[in-house]
């Protein structure tokens, strides 16, 4: 039996934006791996430790 | 002793440690504890005169080449940006400091690590430094660069993990609507919308994600070799092959669904277990020692490691490491202890065969090529030197995988007579829940975490397999200067040259050994560095030295300088400046670990390489006749070896020998550890007491690492039989996979922690 148009039908529309959005969070997510976010994970926490010396010249 | 000694009761500029009474270096008027806080604070704060050596820069000059340098980059003339492998960081210290690069090199304008690639990204300006100066400068503080770069995986794993999470939960969500009921009837086109989505995404989380155990499979098959993501690759193509056939004949959805959460969840596994490994490792590798590069004679330039061809001559110097088979041209004395841990230096004569790992003891000298550079010999001598972490042998791998693989084409034929359309999903849940990762992983993580437990008893371990050699320990040989007496030697000193104080200080304060700091503490003279010209120690022997007068030392022993044996003599031009008698002052309350010790099995042995002193009478019972006195090191080797399970517990100092030939060596630290000793750990003089729960934790372990193999051999039967009768489809299979590997290292984690003692 042949499907008869159904208000239903608005999930393809839905379907398609809900997957646009979420292609945008992936590409995000994929560009922010890719330069190297997630390369370091332990060095933040260390060098949290670092302490702030005064600075002696104009150098850093 | 002496009453002239000064006392400051102030705190090092550097480390801010309170100063012990006269061990002081004092710098431009600043108190420093040692001479390397003394240099470390001079680096940093810029007050040079510290630098690398012109050998050292020499060692570099072949990266002036900017294209020999990979990761170099030039932006412009006075910004350039190093990107550089040093595999020698391993901990916040390294960190600190090398970021702190700019405050003492002020050419370099920044420095950024990144710490789990053990990489550094160095911004300079290469019009004021060469990048050989700045490689050089990096050796010089302790971290050599490696030129062996890793190739940098774009596609990370965090990225793939990522990409098949995202796939999963969009396939799973189109999943939905047919869980819930959707059918034909009035919505066939929603129905393949969603059939198709779903497939769409987990065709891409195959193809992004899954293709590493693909790729691993072909690799593993091509190689003939049985690897453990064979099953896992067979399951997942087939998976797909037969959800593809079901989906475009309109049967059904298929598996996709199954299929991403399969590919996700075997990520994320793969993913954890990675990251607790590097939590344990202590791995260093062969480029650590080996120079970069040698001086090619013939050639007239710097060349590296690998492109040594036969027949080159090349230049190695005093201090170096020999990276090639060579003939020497010229006699040579070198030390083979990284080789063959005896640390008697050997002479070799013109002509002869230099092995690679000696380090060139004499002046520098050239030899010719014999072999061509090979990276593998020198790893192979490493790999017998560190721990192997493979608990599972590849037998064990390739008879899991074969019955596994045996057992879900059974499976799959018998129910292809009962009921077709659920073999193939009945032969890849089989394929799936078969997971010998517990059993790769219970080892680690159990000795792992016992090893961080051990160190609240004082025990710091280098890996965690010492755990499994200690808990099999059946002997222990003590050894007597620093493990069974105090390492703060008190002693008696006659001092026969007052005038000569200095030189004598200067010299006993360059060991690390006992009875030297025993002599310095006595001493209480200032340390005079720049008074001695020559100096070099023997084991077993004493200090050989030579002062700016030029005037010959020798510290030690009485074999040494002809005298006979007993106190410790130091002999300048023959004459006898010192007298020293270190008084026996033994650790009394050994006692009752010997006792607990024997009650655990052990047989304790004395061996030492001192001349005969009396034991306390408690002790005589523990040890008995076997009390060796008067050993050299090669001796003491000789009396370990026959021992089944010795563990040797010694000061890592002057006992390599017996360290390498026991099962297990620990050495004896007491306050400031002013060496590296060549053992498997260390172990804290003041928790000595306690070693006898030390041993009775490491059996537990071991005993917890069984039942953990025990479990996990129960759930995969149990998978393996549920799949098989059909109660399991391959995404549930998927999950329990990996929580059955994490229950069992839960298990092992929590006994580990549970069995460690009371505060």
């Amino acid at each position: 039996m042949k499907g008869n148009p159904t208000a239903m039908n608005i999930i393809f529309l839905l379907l398609f934006f809900s997957l646009l959005i979420a292609a945008a969070f992936l590409a995000a997510f994929v560009w922010s791996a890719n330069s190297g976010q997630f390369e370091d994970v332990q060095g933040p926490a260390m060098r949290m430790l670092r302490e702030e010396r005064k600075k002696q010249t104009t150098n850093s | 002793m002496d009453s002239n000694a000064q006392h400051y009761d102030s705190s090092c500029s550097f480390c801010e440690q309170p100063i012990d009474g006269s061990a002081v270096v004092i710098r431009r008027e600043r108190l420093f504890c040692c001479a390397g806080c003394a240099t470390a604070h001079d680096m940093l704060s810029g007050d040079s005169g510290y630098g690398p050596a012109p050998e050292l820069l020499s060692k570099y000059e072949h990266l002036v080449v900017a294209t020999a340098a990979e990761g170099f980059q030039r932006y412009s003339s006075t910004a350039a940006l190093w990107e550089v492998s040093l595999p020698a960081i391993h901990c916040t210290s390294c960190l600190i400091l090398l970021e702190r690069m700019p405050e003492w090199l002020d050419e370099v304008t920044d420095v950024r690590v990144s710490f789990s690639a053990k990489r550094a990204s160095v911004h300079f300006n290469p019009e004021l430094v060469s990048i050989s100066v700045v490689a050089a400068w990096l050796d010089f503080v302790g971290y050599p660069p490696s030129l062996i770069t890793a190739k940098k995986q774009h596609s990370s794993e965090v990225m793939k993990l990522g990409i098949a999470g995202f796939a999963m939960g969009n396939a799973m969500m189109s999943a939905f609507p047919e869980y819930f009921g959707l059918d034909a009837q009035g919505h066939s086109e929603l129905l393949i919308l969603f059939r198709y989505s779903t497939a769409f995404f987990a065709t891409v989380s195959l193809i992004i994600a899954g293709r590493f155990y693909l790729e691993s499979a072909w690799k593993a098959i091509r190689g003939r070799t049985w690897s453990l993501d064979i099953p896992i690759a067979i399951g997942m193509t087939a998976l797909w092959g037969w959800s593809s056939m079901l989906l475009v004949q309109g049967t059904s959805g298929g598996y996709f669904d199954s299929l991403s959460g399969l590919i996700f969840f075997l990520l994320l596994g793969k993913f954890l277990q990675r990251r607790t490994y590097a939590a344990f490792s202590f791995e260093r590798t062969v480029n650590d020692f080996l120079p970069l590069s040698v001086f090619c004679v013939n050639r007239g330039q710097f060349v590296r490691l690998g492109d040594l061809q036969e027949g080159d001559t090349i230049e190695l110097a005093k201090g170096g490491i020999v990276p090639a088979e060579v003939h020497a041209l010229s006699e040579v004395e070198i030390d083979y202890s990284f080789i063959t841990g005896e640390s008697q230096p050997v002479s070799v004569k013109t002509g002869n065969t230099l092995l690679v790992g000696g380090k060139i003891l004499s002046e520098g000298l050239r030899a010719t090529v014999a072999k061509k550079a090979q990276s593998t010999s020198v790893e192979q001598l490493w790999k017998d030197d560190a721990p192997d972490t493979g608990w599972v042998s590849p037998k064990m791998t390739a008879w899991f995988t074969l019955t596994v693989i045996a057992l879900a084409i059974v499976g799959g034929l018998v129910w292809w007579d009962i009921n077709p359309t659920r073999a193939i999903e009945i032969s890849v849940s089989v394929l799936i829940i078969a997971c010998p990762c517990a059993l790769s992983l219970a080892a680690p993580f159990a000795y792992g975490t016992a090893a961080g437990v051990l160190s609240k008893y004082g025990v710091f371990l280098k890996s965690g397999r010492g755990v499994e050699e200690l808990s099999k320990t059946k002997h222990i040989a003590w050894d007597k200067t620093g493990t069974l007496t105090g390492q703060n030697i008190a002693g008696d000193l006659e001092l026969h040259r007052r005038e000569w104080s200095g030189e004598l200080a200067s010299i006993v304060a360059r060991s690390a050994h006992p009875i030297a700091a025993g002599i310095r503490r006595a001493l209480d003279a200032e340390i005079l560095p720049e008074a001695i010209t020559q100096w070099r120690e023997v084991n077993g022997e004493g200090i050989h030295a030579r002062d700016i007068h030029g005037r010959t030392w020798f510290v030690g022993s009485g074999a040494g300088c002809g005298r006979p044996a007993g106190p410790t003599y130091a002999v300048c031009d023959g004459t006898l400046a010192a007298l020293y008698r270190p008084s026996a002052a033994y650790r009394t309350e050994l006692t009752l670990v010997f006792r607990e010790l024997e009650d655990l099995g052990i047989t304790h042995h004395l061996i030492s390489g001192d001349i005969p002193r009396e034991l306390p009478q408690e002790w005589h019972a523990s040890f008995a006749d076997r009390i060796h006195f008067e050993r050299s090191p090669g001796q003491k080797a000789q009396l370990i070896t026959p021992l089944e399970n010795c563990l040797f517990i010694g000061d890592g100092l002057n006992d390599i020998d017996a360290m390498k030939s026991a099962a297990i060596g620990l050495a004896v630290v007491e306050g400031k550890l002013g060496y590296f000793p060549k053992s498997d750990g260390i172990l804290f003089a003041d928790q000595l007491h306690q070693f006898a729960h030390v041993l009775r934790y490491s059996k537990r372990m071991v005993a917890t690492v069984k039942a953990a193999y025990i479990l996990s051999l129960v759930y995969n039967l149990t998978g393996v039989v549920l799949a098989l009768l059909g109660h399991l489809s391959p995404v549930i299979a998927a999950v329990l996979m990996p929580l059955s590997s994490i229950s069992v290292v839960l298990f092992v984690v929590l006994f580990a922690w549970g069995f460690a003692p009371k505060d």
